[in-house]
């Protein structure tokens, strides 16, 4: 049985990052990284995989350097990676994403079972974190985001979250799609045996026709959004108030209307 | 040619105008804090407004839900408060939805196409954006998640404006589908009242069967101590106290456990002795890429800046209205630490009981 992590690879923060000419973000930096937050789900599964009997894949989607990140994934200890690259996915949405990503477990699913599928808990570059739910759909799982902890025993999966101030267990009969929530693991450096080890796995690479899936239906034509005008601009909404007595009370309502209480 | 609500038979739009609907979710744990909160709904209404004919819609769940009431949203324009209720899933905490997408995200997509909006507004917390991303995925809609403002576009549709890269660049986003589903940051943006507003009309819904046995069933649930805070690398929310602390940390623990977050210190703070050498945040600490970064008492001296350079919001409060992390702030309080911090946990802790 596989446990399949999804994992991107994203500009590096230290990087000059922007858009291309027609609005994409830029994925040919070659300073590109594995998402900070998929190394997390990655030791995640790396972790649980003994006891459930099972090995980890690590998926990602992207251009053929995105087998950097993968690289970066089978030195964590994944035992199998997998990239999907096409030239008719670039420019894809989440949506795209989610539909290609859930194609390639169901196939990983036909070759040998999938226990469970991880994510990250958000990129770092678009940082919307729907990509976890939409996989769900896609592929008609149940979700849970924010995990702490994850384990699988006999097609069931467990998950310990926080919410709202309190610790909460969940369980559901697997497959479950589920995004571990970020500073879950211990970061452990890597060792040159894992990197020697890692050099040895292949990668392997799946176009859109090998998942069965119409070019059409995703990558830039099929993207839901366009971006029509992007300018590099120093960051707006910067606010400077001096303390009238509320400035606390001011402090908590911008936190809640912009989303950044957990 | 008017769609019309079908129970209430209130039409979705006069003639000329697309209809837009606006999405107050809280799920059961999160009810107060949302219930606490009528400015939100006040700026999302406000916002809808420009774009065309509001309607809202009002999830709740077995565990409660949005209090938005209906003279409340009257009072921004809205012309009708459709009160759904959906059972299982909905009510949970963020997604943990079942098989398929979840009741919530179903009534929320059925609701749209018969009343035939052209916009799904929600605000940005992440389990609005996870029901916007279930909503557009059923619509087949296009989704532009944390928008920092929406504006009409040259057709029914609107266009919305998002920043990425830490703010760095601004984006204008349009959509590519007959229908749209946005999530708005609505810090910052303003709620205006009409004039000569009326209580909205309350229609009430109910939602289909909940989702399958295939969802998640709680086995446990426990209140987390205080204190028990999440480590600082990864953290998504990191509150750092610096030199401006005295070495008093209290109010720094208070805000990060209001907020759930990891507590930083600067070097200042480290090398007086008041802070562990494995809280140092900055060149020579550990580097921290959160949501939010919280700076109190700290001045922003390079090596520090360069730690928390990848916040995707800074929020910085010091006396001195000088000093140099006010530059990299997006939300500067020029006031003492000890004042605001401990208003600001305390409001938050309000909202949560």
């Amino acid at each position: 049985m596989t446990i399949v992590v999804c994992v991107k690879q994203v500009p590096d923060d230290a990087s000059d990052r922007g858009y291309t000419a027609d609005g994409r973000v830029r994925r040919d930096a070659d300073d590109a990284t594995l998402n900070a937050a998929d190394e997390d789900a990655v030791r995640v599964a790396v972790g649980l995989a003994p006891g459930a009997g099972a090995e980890v894949t690590v998926l990602t989607m992207g251009p053929p350097s995105a087998a950097r990140a993968l690289r970066r994934g089978l030195q964590l200890g994944a035992h199998r990676a997998v990239l999907v690259t096409d030239a008719v996915l670039a420019g894809s949405d989440v949506f795209s994403t989610a539909t290609v990503l859930a194609a390639a477990v169901r196939r990983l699913a036909a070759d040998g079972g999938v226990d469970l599928v991880l994510t990250g808990a958000a990129s770092r570059d678009a940082r919307t974190a729907v990509l976890p739910v939409l996989l769900a759909a896609e592929l008609d799982m149940p979700c849970a985001t924010g995990a702490t902890e994850a384990a699988v025993t006999g097609g069931v999966v467990r998950v310990r979250r926080r919410a709202a101030g309190r610790l909460e267990v969940h369980e559901a009969d697997g497959p479950a799609v589920v995004a571990v929530a970020t500073a879950v693991t211990d970061d452990q450096p890597v060792t040159t045996a894992a990197i020697r080890a890692a050099r040895a796995v292949p990668v392997v690479t799946w176009t859109v026709a090998d998942l069965g899936l119409d070019p059409l239906t995703v990558g830039h034509p099929a993207a839901r959004t366009r971006v029509a005008e992007v300018g590099s601009c120093p960051p707006a909404g910067r606010v400077l108030l001096v303390d009238d007595g509320t400035a606390g009370e001011r402090l908590a309502d911008y936190l809640i209307t912009n989303g950044l209480v957990p | 040619m008017t769609a019309r609500c079908t129970p209430c038979r209130i039409p979705s739009a006069g003639p000329g105008r697309p209809a837009v609907l606006v999405v107050r979710h809280a799920p059961d744990a999160l009810d107060a804090r949302s219930g606490a909160d009528p400015q939100e709904a006040a700026r999302l209404v406000t916002a809808a407004r420009a774009l065309g004919e509001v309607h809202v819609v009002r999830l709740t769940g077995a565990g409660g839900g949005a209090s938005d009431d209906a003279e409340r949203v009257g009072r921004y324009g809205a012309r009708a408060l459709h009160d759904v209720r959906v059972g299982g899933d909905a009510a949970h905490p963020r997604t943990l939805a079942g098989a398929g997408a979840g009741a919530g995200a179903a009534a929320v997509a059925d609701l749209a196409a018969a009343l035939g909006v052209t916009t799904v507004l929600l605000g940005a917390r992440p389990h609005e954006q996870e029901l916007a991303a279930l909503v557009a995925h059923r619509l087949g809609a296009g989704l532009v998640t944390g928008a920092e403002r929406v504006e009409p576009g040259p057709d029914a549709r609107p266009v919305a404006v998002r920043r990425s890269f830490a703010g760095t660049w601004a984006a204008r986003v349009t959509v590519e589908r007959p229908r749209a589903v946005v999530t708005l940051r609505t810090g910052g943006l303003p709620a205006v009242p009409v004039p000569d507003a009326a209580p909205a009309p309350v229609c009430p819904h109910v939602a289909g069967p909940p989702a399958g046995d295939r969802g998640w069933r709680l086995v446990e649930r426990a209140e987390i101590a205080t204190g028990d805070r999440p480590p600082l690398v990864g953290a998504d929310v990191v509150v750092v106290g610096g030199g401006g602390t005295g070495g008093d940390f209290g109010p720094v623990d208070e805000l990060a456990d209001a907020l759930g977050g990891a507590v930083g210190a600067t070097g200042v703070a480290v090398a007086e002795g008041w802070a562990d050498a494995a809280t140092l945040v900055g060149q020579s600490g550990v580097t921290v890429s959160p949501r939010l970064y919280v700076g109190a008492g700290v001045s922003g001296a390079v090596h520090h800046s360069n730690g928390v350079a990848a916040a995707a919001t800074v929020v910085a409060v010091n006396p001195d209205p000088q000093a140099p992390i006010f530059a990299h702030a997006h939300l500067g309080i020029v006031g003492d630490l000890f004042d605001v911090l401990p208003q600001a946990a305390a409001a938050l802790r309000r909202l949560r009981t």
